[in-house]
């Protein structure tokens, strides 16, 4: 309120305003909080609320930036110009230019009658081609030159043929070397059959049967303190949270439960996952190993992840990623891809094999539009038994956490709002055509669920993003569960509509 | 203006609910019962997100951090807000609700300990203060927009009623606009997952078009030519006393026939007339066979539901429950069934869409008793609510001042109307 009343004293900054005459989010996003205002190196002026003394300050620092910031709105509306000069439409031009325009602000000050354009096409067209050699077109052109295309395959078909044998050899080192993680190391174990009976044979994996129960035990648990832990108001539990994440990582149960995942009877995953197929995440009985990929990809027409090539799943990245200049160069995508898509839960980073090991035990609680989801599975007798067998021991003490009912109760919310802008499609629907398609899968819907958590995470394992601690844990999981409504919303909003879809050709 | 707002925490704290204190005068008529139980709200006040299911009259805007909701007939109140993320919303709440709202909520969302305390201690549920908008315009735009999304959907289009379509071009357009105007209240990060959805959808359509080769563009679509029929082409189709069916079924003898409304709640907008009047039907004896016949005058405007959806009617009174296909032929939607034996009495006919969301049930205890009386209030009170939309939509486009100027759909349709008829 402050920053809104102060913001209106300062003129020439109307690029930077809303229609209201307030900065735009973006703005106090971009530019007032972390620019102008520094919360931490201000500590009044942290928080939604401050005192009058913080009030002052940060009309001080405000004014006191006042030159820049119109020197900031006067470059944004200069590159806005030289972009539509340019015929760029990539990107949100305030999330591109905001922070760049300060930049050129402080250094340069306004921009400069005569010289102004030229640095502002000078800095635009460094924005847009920091993308260059990641692009799309330069991505389908390597993994399809004949002088590559054969060398890349070989070596996804050998990074599949060897996936089991490279982790075991991981879990094993970790399981096994550390005495005292023994019963934590079990949790891994009981995942490896086919390994474990190999290292067995070697003798170096003693006594794996008596512990393993104890280790799945206390995996199922520990994922189900994270998700009672990770959603807001969980008070003292966080520490509890942050402790069991901690020991999941470091156990590798995320490893364990993804290699389970390549089982076709789910195998004796330690959190009680059920196969990779009923999860949604491959079409087949089992996985197989990815292809290379190289044709023209549609992202309407994408398969289920493991399920997609090599050439789509980082097709997806480049075309979803603000900053490609902070990607590795194509070839190394390449190579990184072929190992990942090989790895277990097709990602490279334990923490997010971790995340989608915790996600996944979300998405099977989820109740979608207030249906509790057991209800439905058991109505449907025909698709519904068949999941619900697979899922019921897993389901029964995992849907009390407070990440499940954080997520339900927004969907309960989204429930009423899809009834209020006509949009509600019945659960319960059968028979066939567009809303019975949509109804389906809100019986299912720890399958979109899980398809969009993998997406996100994999666009973190390219980019390096680790999961550390439970509330960025939470961001991505609620973050998920937001954008799996918004979808469902335009795809019943789509299914009703006369216009054709325009996109997404079944072919 | 400083109406007070109680604002108090629901679900184990989860949730923050802002609800205004005044009651509207508009709702003072207490047509909103049975519109479901509300959860820890008194009656009287406004819609929320929290209640079992919304009206036809909710108007619900997606904000940061939260959903606000109105009644359409009383946009001019303060919203209910419903928070799941309190700090989030003091972006706005200051805006909409003012400094002091925003002070509380601020302390009841950090120091919920605190807040326990006290509830304890003075065995208080809440927390009250005044509100006063800090950006009138803000909460004005807010208002609007709220309206335009359910405009865009609930508008009570209707040939019989003569309450002429919206464009929608124009709508989405206004729309836009209006939500820009809220950039404030709707915050960054909201707008960025839409503005993804859509990078998406652009980048499919500019896929389409790399496939389908470069110079041809896409057709555009949702351009087709508007042209809203007049009353006086459905008065014989609609109206009780028609004689269509008579000359239709020249040797067969009417033994019965009536007309009613549909529920707007079970099926999507662009399909049906919204009239009290758009649905009848007859029963009808020829040749030793007993034959239902139901129309439905469909929604004027151009075409907007996929053609593959097309309703369903449930009839009630024969002998047993009998679901009648309707199809479309020419601008009524038409579908007949044969019944058993002779039926002369009344006969309750529903519509609706299916596969379609349906309104939560009244729990059906006391099934053979109380089930047709709770049944017969339920259908008079929607009935209500319609005809107050009615009212209230007629009453804006007759140029009646209102403190939600009308949209430029609106004032189209009204100048539309004017010159047709």
């Amino acid at each position: 309120m402050v920053m809104d009343e102060v913001w209106r004293r300062l003129d020439g900054v109307g690029p930077l305003s809303g229609p209201q005459g307030g900065p735009l989010s973006r703005t106090v996003k971009l530019l007032l909080d972390p620019l102008v205002i520094r919360p931490v190196l201000h500590p009044p002026c942290a928080g939604p609320l401050v005192t009058a003394d913080g009030a002052a300050l940060l009309a001080t620092l405000m004014m006191a930036a006042g030159d820049t910031l119109r020197a900031t709105a006067a470059w944004f509306a200069l590159l806005k110009q030289v972009r539509r000069g340019l015929r760029i439409t990539e990107g949100h031009p305030q999330d591109l230019y905001f922070q760049l325009c300060f930049e050129l602000a402080t250094t340069l000050g306004p921009p400069d009658p005569a010289t102004g354009r030229t640095t502002a096409e000078e800095a635009v067209r460094e924005v847009h081609d920091a993308a260059r050699g990641r692009t799309t077109r330069a991505l389908r052109e390597y993994v399809t030159d004949p002088g590559h295309a054969a060398g890349l395959a070989a070596a996804l078909e050998r990074a599949w043929a060897e996936r089991r044998v490279r982790e075991a050899g991981e879990g094993a080192v970790r399981g096994g070397a550390a005495g005292a993680s023994t019963v934590r190391g079990g949790a891994v174990r009981g995942a490896l059959v086919p390994e474990v009976r190999e290292l067995r044979e070697v003798g170096k994996v003693p006594e794996v049967r008596e512990v393993r129960e104890v280790g799945e035990v206390l995996a199922v648990r520990e994922v189900l303190a994270v998700l009672d832990a990770c959603a807001p108001r969980a008070g003292g539990r966080r520490d509890d949270g942050e402790r069991a994440l901690g020991r999941l990582v470091a156990d590798r149960t995320g490893t364990a439960a993804g290699l389970a995942l390549w089982d076709d009877d789910g195998g004796p995953a330690p959190t009680g996952l059920p196969t990779a197929r009923e999860l949604g995440l491959t079409g087949r009985p089992v996985p197989v190993g990815p292809r290379l990929g190289g044709g023209s990809v549609s992202t309407a027409a994408l398969g289920a992840p493991f399920d997609r090539t090599v050439h789509e799943r980082i097709f997806t990245v480049l075309q979803t990623s603000h900053d490609r200049a902070a990607l590795a160069p194509v070839p190394e995508l390449v190579r990184r891809e072929i190992a990942r898509s090989c790895a277990p839960w097709a990602l490279a980073d334990e923490s997010l094999r971790v995340t989608a090991t915790v996600g996944a035990r979300l998405a099977l609680g989820l109740s979608p539009l207030g249906t509790p989801y057991a209800d439905t599975a058991a109505a449907s007798a025909g698709t519904g038994s068949e999941v619900g067998t697979g899922t019921g021991t897993g389901t029964g003490t995992g849907t009390g956490t407070g990440a499940h009912r954080a997520v339900n109760s927004r969907w309960r919310r989204e429930a009423y709002v899809l009834r209020a802008r006509r949009l509600a499609v019945d659960p319960g629907g059968a028979g066939e055509g567009p809303l019975a398609r949509i109804a389906e899968d809100l019986r299912t819907p720890w399958r979109a669920y899980l398809r969009r958590l993998w997406a996100r995470l994999h666009g973190r394992d390219v980019r390096e993003a680790p999961i550390g601690r439970v509330d960025e844990l939470w961001d991505v999981l609620d973050g998920v569960a937001r954008s799996v409504i918004l979808d469902h919303r335009s795809r019943v909003r789509q299914a009703l509509s006369a216009l054709p879809a325009g996109h997404g050709t079944a072919s | 203006m400083s109406a007070p707002v109680r604002i108090e925490r629901v679900e184990d704290g989860r949730l923050c609910v802002v609800t205004p204190l005044n009651t509207p005068p508009d709702t003072g008529t207490d047509t909103d019962a049975g519109t479901g139980t509300s959860m820890g709200m008194g009656t009287g006040t406004g819609p929320s997100v929290l209640d079992a299911a919304p009206d036809v009259d909710v108007a619900v805007l997606e904000v940061a951090g939260g959903h606000l909701a109105w009644s359409v007939t009383a946009l001019e109140a303060l919203p209910v807000a419903v928070l799941d993320d309190p700090v989030r919303a003091q972006d706005w709440l200051w805006a909409v609700y003012g400094e002091d709202v925003a002070i509380a909520l601020s302390a009841i969302a950090l120091s919920a300990i605190a807040l326990s305390a006290i509830a304890a201690g003075k065995g208080l549920q809440d927390l009250r203060a005044p509100a006063a908008p800090a950006l009138p315009e803000l909460l004005a735009s807010a208002r609007r927009l709220a309206f335009a999304h359910w405009a865009a959907r609930w508008w009570p289009a209707s040939v019989i009623d003569a309450v002429p379509p919206l464009d929608e071009g124009l709508l989405a357009a206004e729309i836009g606009e209006l939500t820009d105007e809220c950039d404030l209240l709707l915050g960054a990060e909201d707008r960025e997952g839409e503005w993804e959805w859509e990078q998406e959808q652009e980048q499919e359509r500019e896929q389409e078009r790399e496939r389908a080769g470069a110079g041809e563009g896409s057709a555009p679509v949702g351009d087709r030519p508007h042209s809203a029929p007049r009353a006086t082409d459905y008065a014989l189709a609609a109206g009780p006393a028609t004689t269509t069916a008579a000359t239709a079924e020249a040797d067969g003898m009417t033994l019965s026939r009536g007309t009613g409304g549909s529920d707007w709640r079970r099926y999507p907008p662009g399909l049906i007339d919204a009239s009290e009047r758009a649905v009848s039907w007859e029963v009808v004896r020829a040749s030793a066979r007993t034959t239902l016949t139901v129309r439905a005058v469909a929604a004027p405007g151009p075409a907007t539901v996929d053609p593959r959806l097309t309703p369903r009617a449930t009839v009630d009174g024969a002998s047993g429950p009998l679901e009648v296909g309707l199809r479309l032929v020419d601008d009524l939607w038409l579908g007949s069934a044969g019944l058993p034996d002779p039926h002369t009495g009344g006969l309750t006919v529903d519509l609706h869409l299916p596969g379609f969301g349906t309104p939560p049930r009244l729990p059906d205890e006391d099934r053979a008793t109380h089930q047709e009386a709770a049944a017969h209030e339920d259908r008079a009170a929607r009935r209500a609510v319609r005809t107050r939309v009615r009212n209230f939509v007629r009453h804006r486009l007759s140029g009646a001042p209102s403190a939600t100027p009308l949209l430029r759909a609106e004032i189209a349709a009204a100048a539309d109307d004017e010159s047709d008829f």
